[in-house]
């Protein structure tokens, strides 16, 4: 069986002339919850659609549990779940009418688990979609995209619309429901504090690249910002790699590297600077380091 | 599969009840036109004039534009509503999706044309003696056939339309190709030249309507 439930080779997308996706590569291993973050517009949708099969990469390749998107059979689709940004559901259909039809598209349909959700949300079945809020259209979604038992879950942006109550039930549900037999999550998100909670591995996309690819705790140790005051004022020939992005202000220079290690340490040591201060991040701060528009560097892991 | 029919029918459902309806009043219609023949008439050879025109003018028309505007609609309204892009996400393929659509489709002509041919058989076997009813069974068995591809070719037109985005210039070009699709049904008659031109153009538009839908971006 392989092992990747998800696999993308190198690809590319134009829109009109504009590159959304610049050269793509990524795996999600088995198990693996992923998360992918990147500014509006980035193009995560896009490659969410691509791996779907909802729209056609122009170079490339991408796999869904070891088929490729394009020819995705209807056995493949009915192992993905799938909650698309903006809860795309049959508008006109009364809430349990799209759960029949649901129902009778799936291969397999765990009905206690269903209604479970459906209380836990408390969701009306005798009222249209339509006329759903939009919180209750993003918890109808979810439940219908969990109640197939999924292999893998594609969540894009899945908690837009939802209360913190009801954002956290669903992110610590989803969790221990899908993590515990082994399963997938690929999620995208602007709620980075979500991300961080569940994601055990994070990509970034900026400039249409996945600027930075590895697990989460491993991210927040290779990417380092640095306070550095020197005594008369910045040198200009600090030669350093990887730098994320940086600021100069005077004798300071706050700098953000990417792959952080011991060789680094000693170039900046060579400068004598009169103050060296690590700052903190986050992985809030991380993502937005990343994807200013400043000299690009990579974290692959 | 079957599910999507259903869902398909269920969709569509006002355009069969228009072509139920439609079926009932031609049905209707000719029924009063050949018992007034039979009244006033005291000739047993040849059928009301009203049954020949529609028959051969009326159905062909009618019907050719009620199948443009359900393949149409079937389309414009999955373009606009994106139905295809939430099935596509379920067990299913985009191929089970367009053929459950061709299939309801052609249901829909068959709602209208399938009461018609029983019905006229009905009344040639009813009210004209046999050297008649053969003759006039043979004529009206072609004149189904062609008129059933006819409004299969007007239908396969109106899928590849219908996936258009501007709703004014979409009605518009069905329209005119319906029409034009007509024209040549005036021309060239019930003959085999007609069925080969229509079958053609119901291929072509069928592989063209298939390769869109399935390279498109949903």
């Amino acid at each position: 069986m392989n092992d990747n439930v998800i696999k993308i080779e190198n690809l590319v997308k134009y829109f009109d002339g504009r590159c959304v996706l610049d050269g793509i590569n990524l795996t999600v291993p088995r198990g693996c919850i992923y998360g992918l973050l990147g500014r509006n517009g980035a193009g995560k949708t896009t490659i969410i659609r691509i791996l779907l099969g909802l729209d056609f990469p122009t170079r490339g390749h991408s796999f869904l549990l070891g088929t490729d998107s394009a020819k995705l059979p209807a056995k493949v689709h009915g192992q993905v779940g799938c909650v698309a940004e903006g809860h795309n559901l049959i508008q006109n259909y009364k809430v349990s009418r799209l759960i029949k039809l649901c129902k009778d598209l799936s291969l397999r349909w765990n009905d206690d688990f269903f209604d479970h959700l459906m209380e836990m949300f408390h969701l009306p079945r005798e009222r249209r979609v339509r006329d759903l809020s939009m919180g209750m259209r993003a918890q109808l979604n979810l439940a219908l995209a969990m109640a197939i038992d999924p292999e893998l879950l594609i969540l894009d942006d899945p908690t837009l619309g939802l209360d913190t109550t009801s954002r956290r039930q669903f992110l610590e549900l989803a969790v221990d429901l899908l993590q515990k037999d082994g399963r997938t999550i690929l999620f995208c998100s602007h709620i980075l504090n979500d991300v961080e909670r569940i994601a055990d591995r994070i990509g970034i996309l900026a400039a249409g690249k996945l600027v930075v690819d590895c697990p989460l705790e491993e991210l927040k140790k290779r990417v380092t910002k640095l306070r550095l005051i020197f005594g008369e004022s910045v040198p200009t020939d600090l030669y350093l790699t990887e730098i994320i992005n940086q600021q100069i202000e005077g004798r300071e220079l706050v700098i953000t590297l990417a792959n952080w290690n011991r060789q680094k340490q000693t170039i900046i040591d060579t400068f004598k600077p009169s103050s060296c201060t690590e700052i903190p991040m986050s992985l809030e701060d991380i993502f937005l380091e990343c994807t200013k528009p400043a000299p690009l560097a990579t974290a692959t892991g | 599969m079957f599910t999507l029919i259903k869902r398909e029918i269920e969709q569509n459902i006002i355009l069969f009840a228009i072509a139920a309806l439609y079926a009932a009043i031609f049905i209707g219609t000719i029924v009063v036109s050949v018992i007034e023949r039979q009244a006033h008439s005291s000739s047993p050879m040849g059928i009301s004039n009203t049954m020949m025109l529609a028959l051969v003018f009326y159905l062909p028309l009618t019907l050719s534009l009620l199948s443009a505007i359900t393949g149409l609609v079937q389309m414009y309204t999955d373009r606009d509503k994106k139905l295809s892009a939430f099935l596509s996400t379920l067990a299913t393929t985009r191929i089970h999706i367009l053929l459950a659509r061709i299939f309801t489709g052609v249901l829909t002509i068959l709602t209208v044309l399938l009461p018609v041919v029983a019905a006229s058989a009905i009344l040639l076997q009813l009210f004209h003696p046999a050297p008649v009813s053969g003759i006039y069974t043979a004529f009206f068995m072609r004149v189904f056939a062609v008129t059933f591809l006819l409004a299969l070719a007007c239908y396969c037109i109106g899928l590849q339309i219908g996936w258009n985005r501007g709703i004014v210039i979409t009605i518009t070009t069905a329209l005119f190709l319906t029409i034009a699709l007509f024209s040549l049904l005036i021309i060239k008659g019930f003959g085999l030249e007609g069925c080969l031109i229509l079958a053609v153009i119901i291929v072509a538009s069928l592989a063209r309507t298939w390769r869109k839908f399935i390279s498109t971006s949903l």
